[in-house]
């Protein structure tokens, strides 16, 4: 009678534990206002950040914003403008108000990149080459501008760069192009990143960096990327960040962001989670 | 041995030794190039933006290609279809099912069009963006185009001012107030985005300027 009843017990602790984990997470609305030294901000970009679920929102008139995030898992709450500092909410779950961000000012540090575009590129996009590479560059500057106070800029001088035709790897080609454009020798034109541009196909992929990656700003290094890839923003994104020192994180139970490994990673989006907003900011000026 | 034999010998000791320090150093150098030559690649098959949360607003951007491409997608443009205005103006903001419809596209990686008007195939290289900015308020963005023989209409930054900062800024979403969203309506009422404008300096450039925002429709009418 009692190994029945223990196996009762136990049986139905089984079935509620594995209800509880078919149990979905419901909709919750948090809400807020976001203010920078006081006053409030329109515009500015308010996220939720957890474990596997990132939401976003914009200001409204007033610095309101409210958003429609899941019940259970824990958030940070994150504002954040351009010229301002990041500030985090720790520890939201379910629906709340009064989330309530106040930013404080910071200047806006300026990278500058010049192009390497090869031969295939130039040809490709003929006389609009240099517009195009530009427009693909500072496609990831709305995110660098806004949530780090980076913007991002090129210098006038472009570089053209003839590619080995028969050269696949990123590492060749990135070689190849730093010493050619006169990088290597400390030709900088006034950058501080080479930006490099191909429209060869690159073995295995379509950006690049070479590892291991910087361990201090200052170091002129390079990043190389295929003419198109399916986000160029989180493409140049990704390879700049990695310039900030950044290695490829978790995939696994991890908050959605830039540094997740593109090639597994079903939560590489354009964001940095807080502990890397953090991060970046004190590498702000870095280059 | 000899003193010259000696000398002879130290001479040969000391450039094998040479040698053996050069294959060393070498060896060293190969391994130092080939620690930094470890790259970090994203792959082809990186996980699709169609699949993610979204990070901004939803765009869709027009490259000209200069060359006919070996392969792209053949496109016959209807006028209000996302193709026929993204060719058109360059850039816009697009719907979600829009943009399930690009993405269908290029499931193929391949992002070159063909878009064919009136028996003529133009190509375009068409990307997707996304850009934090708010439906609420004013932006522009100025895309420099190359110098062409075309007349474009010129405008002066002295009676534009406001066009300046955007000229300063080009490929840049510059937010603007209303009255200057204003100006740009009554600039583009004819549907020309493209202009030649003249900056404070006296210099000029041509640019393609692109709009995001409240509609601008009904701005200024009572």
């Amino acid at each position: 009678m009692y190994q029945v009843t223990k196996f009762l017990i136990v049986a139905s602790l089984v079935v509620l534990v594995t209800m509880g984990s078919f149990v979905s997470a419901e909709a919750a609305t948090i809400s807020g206002t976001l203010k920078k030294n006081g006053s409030p901000v329109v515009g500015g970009k308010v996220t939720a950040e957890a474990t596997n679920s990132y939401v976003k929102t914009i200001s409204q008139s007033g610095g309101t914003w409210s958003m429609t995030t899941l019940d259970t898992p824990t958030y940070t709450v994150d504002g954040m403008t351009t010229l301002a500092t990041h500030n985090h909410v720790y520890g939201v779950i379910g629906s709340q108000s009064g989330i309530n961000h106040n930013l404080s000012s910071r200047s806006l540090v300026t990278v500058y990149f010049k192009i390497a575009a090869d031969e295939e590129f130039r040809t490709y996009y003929g006389s609009q080459w240099q517009s195009t590479a530009n427009d693909k560059l500072i496609s990831a500057d709305p995110y660098f501008r806004e949530e780090q106070s980076i913007g991002l800029s090129s210098v006038s001088t472009a570089y053209q760069w003839d590619s080995v035709d028969t050269a696949t790897d990123c590492a060749i080609l990135i070689n190849e192009a730093r010493s050619e454009s006169g990088w290597n020798g400390g030709t900088y034109s006034g950058a501080d990143i080479l930006a490099i541009f191909t429209k060869q196909d690159v073995a295995g992929g379509t950006a690049c960096v070479l590892f291991p990656v910087p361990t201090q700003g200052g170091t002129h290094p390079a990043f190389l990327t295929e003419h198109t890839t399916s986000d160029m923003a989180r493409t140049i994104m990704h390879e700049v960040t990695h310039l900030y020192g950044f290695n490829h994180g978790s995939c696994t139970n991890v908050i959605p962001n830039i540094m997740a490994t593109p090639s597994t990673c079903t939560n590489y989006i354009k964001n940095w989670m807080p502990a890397d907003d953090d991060t970046m900011n004190a590498r702000q000026n870095w280059y | 041995m000899t003193i010259k034999s000696r000398q002879i010998k130290i001479g040969l000791i000391a450039f094998a030794g040479i040698l053996v320090i050069g294959i060393m150093s070498t060896t060293n150098l190969e391994d130092a190039i080939g620690a930094m030559q470890t790259v970090d690649i994203e792959p082809d098959d990186v996980i699709s933006p169609i699949d993610l949360p979204r990070t901004g607003t939803p765009f869709l951007v027009a490259y000209p290609i200069a060359i006919h491409p070996a392969n792209y997608h053949e496109i016959n443009v209807n006028g209000n279809s996302w193709i026929s205005k993204v060719t058109k103006y360059g850039e816009i903001s697009v719907s979600e099912q829009e943009l399930k419809d690009y993405f269908a596209f290029i499931q193929d990686k391949n992002h070159a069009f063909g878009v064919n008007v009136n028996g003529t195939t133009k190509f375009y290289e068409i990307e997707f963006r996304e850009v934090p900015l708010s439906p609420d308020l004013f932006y522009v963005k100025a895309y420099k185009l190359p110098p062409l023989a075309s007349d474009f209409k010129q405008i002066d930054t002295k009676n534009q001012p406001w066009l300046q900062r955007i000229a300063d800024n080009e490929y840049r979403w510059i937010e603007i107030d209303e009255s200057s969203a204003l100006s740009l309506k009554q600039l583009t009422s004819d549907d020309d985005f493209n202009f030649r404008i003249v900056k404070v300096d006296g210099s000029s450039d041509i640019y393609n300027l692109r709009y995001f925002g409240k509609a601008l429709n009904n701005l200024g009418e009572k």
